[in-house]
């Protein structure tokens, strides 16, 4: 590959990559713990508005416009994580606007992380997240079905383990 | 020294470190307990002081009575200190074994730590000024996983922490020192008729007839690693094996009048001199005030600064060995850090305005040993204070031995070139949207061994990655770059230095991304033994490194013996 590839038009998508995409059920998570976060301040905003009236509900019509959008951008936030296993390194690749794609190879990883909250866990998703020496490596893959991240989780341990580098 | 090296009582030794023998523990030197209850008491006493002296002071009291609580205090500080550094010395204990480092700590709460020789990253002789004074020194052995992985032994006497240092580095090089010691005892001690072993022939090879070891062969070794001589001894009485101190090159002294010049023209004496002048102007305009002091006291960080970059980078000095490189720096406390072959993660090369008048530099490096502590003491980074161009092209030849002479005028064209001279890549000219001032600066470099990063106009940056050291590969993109069709790069690197390169074109940015991860992957399968003199290993590590005038030699054959 590599020296004969022909130019691309997308560093995003590389060629002959096929993208694995993370649960949907990642969308039902992030859209509660928004509704959540935003919502309390809502509420709160729209009790004062009926309260006083007039300006006192340009915060609440904020707070209101944030929460479209959140609820807007979420599922296609999710839906842009992704993540691809080639033969020697892993690819995420992940956000909408500010778009980011991470090549790790398997022998550079030091330890993996799996890790899923309460909600998370209602859900049936864990995260997982490759390590490297590199503190600025960012290779999180977020909401995968819990036996899809076990099992990526080992593929990786063992693949780490084959292919192990040094420092 | 009666009870050093006696086996520390009541310490099972856990299961799975290395075995290491009881009498293969050593002890700390017995100094060590008064070194650190002076610090220990130090502490209490400013605590005592800041807590306490406004109350004293207040009651009403005789100035004799409160001479004597502030001097009982001392005391009784200083006992406390005593007593617990005591302990603490008593149950400290470290062992050098083949294939490790181990210390054990703590007096209630023990740790056994083990720091693996092929993983350590650097080691440092550190002499604070009370060591400087009475002879004692500290040892750190540098692991990856920032400054909390590294291990410290303090305090020894210098000659036995400089043996120390040279027995870690020559095991960690892969000689095998109880073979030496084996053929030494054979011959009597006398290590200059044995020169058989090939791991000491590669000891001295291509160290220069002048370097400070003096004489070539094995002279150099016979004069600097007295092998036969009783070395402290040990719980059985017998000779520890010395290593040979490897024969090192000073290549660099940083002359004390630079430092000072290249200080007064960094930008933060400018902004303490426009600081100044701002409230003695504010002050002659408001007749003075309060905030006066306010303002002055604010400055004290920035010449906080300067004071720490001038006390630790005072009397700077860099020398070539076959061990690695042997940094030695500072003024009231000195420091002498080897860093051996291929633990250099990343490197860069900045300047900013005013040190460009005087075509000054500052190259800094990163291991994967490199971290902030929790006391908040970053660890030292620096392979060049401040230095011309002409320094800074042999200090990237000296930490990145593999760039080859054909390379040097690109890297060159790195530090103050622009556009695309040189085979430099930059950003497409549509960039000048984002970043107008530095889009012509902005650009890459492939070259065999590295990837070079160039960046920034008024703060110019060079930034050399080696292929071996990738450990990950990014690119990012944010909206406005996607209407352009532009990317950002970062190669990952481990250790302090992030680099990242902005605004390449998306072509250019998709094919750099596939081709550097294949270029680093075949890198790392080619990358040299960590055992970097290990028998059977290139050896041409350790002649480039020790001779930086000779041209780098290609290494004979890239697959190095198993790591693991």
């Amino acid at each position: 590959m590599g020296v004969m590839s022909i130019p691309q038009q997308d560093p995003f998508e590389p060629d002959g990559v096929t993208w694995s995409r993370v649960s949907d059920q990642l969308i039902k998570a992030r859209l509660i713990v928004t509704v959540i976060w935003l919502g309390i301040p809502l509420a709160a905003s729209v009790v004062l508005g009926v309260i006083f009236g007039g300006w006192v509900w340009t915060p609440a019509i904020v707070v209101a416009l944030l929460l479209a959008w959140a609820l807007w951008l979420i599922p296609r936030q999710v839906r842009a994580v992704g993540y691809a296993e080639r033969e020697e390194d892993l690819l995420v690749r992940k956000g909408v606007m500010f778009r980011s794609l991470v090549v790790v190879p398997y022998g550079r990883m030091q330890f993996t992380d799996v890790s899923s909250g309460p909600l998370a866990r209602s859900f049936g998703i864990a995260e997982v997240k490759l390590h490297t020496a590199s503190a600025s490596t960012d290779a999180t893959i977020p909401g995968l079905p819990t036996a899809e991240a076990a099992r990526v989780k080992d593929r990786l341990t063992s693949l780490g383990e084959s292919r192990l580098a040094g420092l | 020294m009666t009870d050093e090296g006696a086996p520390v009582p009541g310490v099972p030794v856990p299961t799975g470190t290395p075995a290491v023998a009881e009498h293969d523990w050593r002890r700390l030197h017995r100094v060590t307990p008064l070194l650190n209850a002076w610090k220990i008491a130090a502490v209490l006493v400013a605590v005592f002081l800041f807590q306490g002296l406004d109350d004293l002071v207040r009651i009403d009291i005789p100035v004799l009575t409160l001479v004597l609580i502030v001097a009982g205090a001392i005391v009784l500080a200083a006992i406390v200190g005593l007593v617990y550094s005591y302990f603490a010395w008593r149950r400290t204990s470290y062992a050098i074994t083949g294939d490790a480092v181990v210390l054990r700590s703590g007096i209630l709460f023990r740790k056994e730590r083990v720091a693996r020789l092929t993983r350590i990253q650097a080691v440092e002789i550190t002499q604070p000024i009370l060591g400087r004074i009475f002879g004692f020194a500290g040892i750190k052995v540098e692991s990856a996983g920032g400054a909390e992985a590294n291990m410290s032994l303090a305090y020894l006497t210098m000659d036995e922490a400089a043996d120390v240092r040279n027995e870690i580095l020559a095991r960690a090089a892969g000689i095998d020192l109880d073979d030496v010691e084996q053929v030494a005892e054979a011959t009597d001690g006398d290590l200059a008729g044995t020169t058989t072993p090939a791991e000491l022939a590669q000891l001295v090879e291509g160290s220069d007839v002048t370097s400070v070891a003096g004489p070539t062969g094995a002279h150099a070794v016979a004069a600097h690693g007295p092998a036969g001589a009783p070395g402290p001894a040990n719980g059985r009485g017998l000779p520890r094996r010395l290593a040979p101190e490897a024969p090192e090159h000073q290549v660099f002294a940083l002359p004390a009048g630079r430092l000072v010049a290249s200080l007064l023209a960094h930008g933060a004496t400018v902004g303490v001199v426009v600081a100044v002048a701002g409230v003695i102007v504010g002050g002659i305009l408001s007749d003075g005030g309060e905030w006066i002091f306010n303002a002055l006291f604010g400055l004290l960080g920035a010449v906080g600064f300067l004071w720490s970059r001038f006390s630790t980078e005072f009397n700077f000095r860099l020398a070539t060995s076959p061990d690695g490189l042997r940094v030695r720096q500072g003024l009231l406390e000195t420091k002498a850090r080897t860093i051996p072959p291929g633990r250099i993660q990343a490197l860069s090369v900045m300047q900013g305005p005013i040190w460009r008048i005087f075509g000054w530099w500052r190259v800094r490096l990163t291991l994967a040993s490199q971290g902030t502590s929790s006391d908040g003491t970053d660890t030292s980074d620096v392979l060049l204070p401040v230095g011309s161009r002409e320094e800074v092209m042999m200090m990237l030849r000296l930490a990145v031995p593999q760039l080859e002479v054909h390379e040097l005028p690109a890297i060159e064209a790195g530090l103050a070139g622009m556009d695309d001279g040189e085979g430099w890549v930059p950003s497409p000219r549509r960039a000048r949207w984002l970043d107008p001032l530095a889009y012509r600066r902005n650009a890459f470099r492939v070259l065999d061994h590295v990837i070079a990063l160039r960046t920034g106009r008024v703060f110019r940056g060079l930034s050399v990655v080696p292929h071996e050291r990738t450990q990950s590969l990014g690119v990012s993109q944010g909206p406005l770059e996607r209407r352009l069709g532009l990317v950002s790069f970062t190669p990952h690197s481990s250790g302090s230095i992030e680099p990242k390169l902005p605004h390449l074109d998306v072509d250019v940015a998709a094919n750099l991304l596939v081709e550097q991860a294949d270029r680093a992957r075949s890198a790392r399968r080619a990358a040299g033994p960590e055992r970097w003199m290990h028998a059977g290993g290139p050896t041409t590590t350790a002649a480039v490194a020790s001779d930086p005038g000779v041209e780098p030699a290609e290494p004979a054959e890239p697959a190095g013996p198993p790591r693991h």
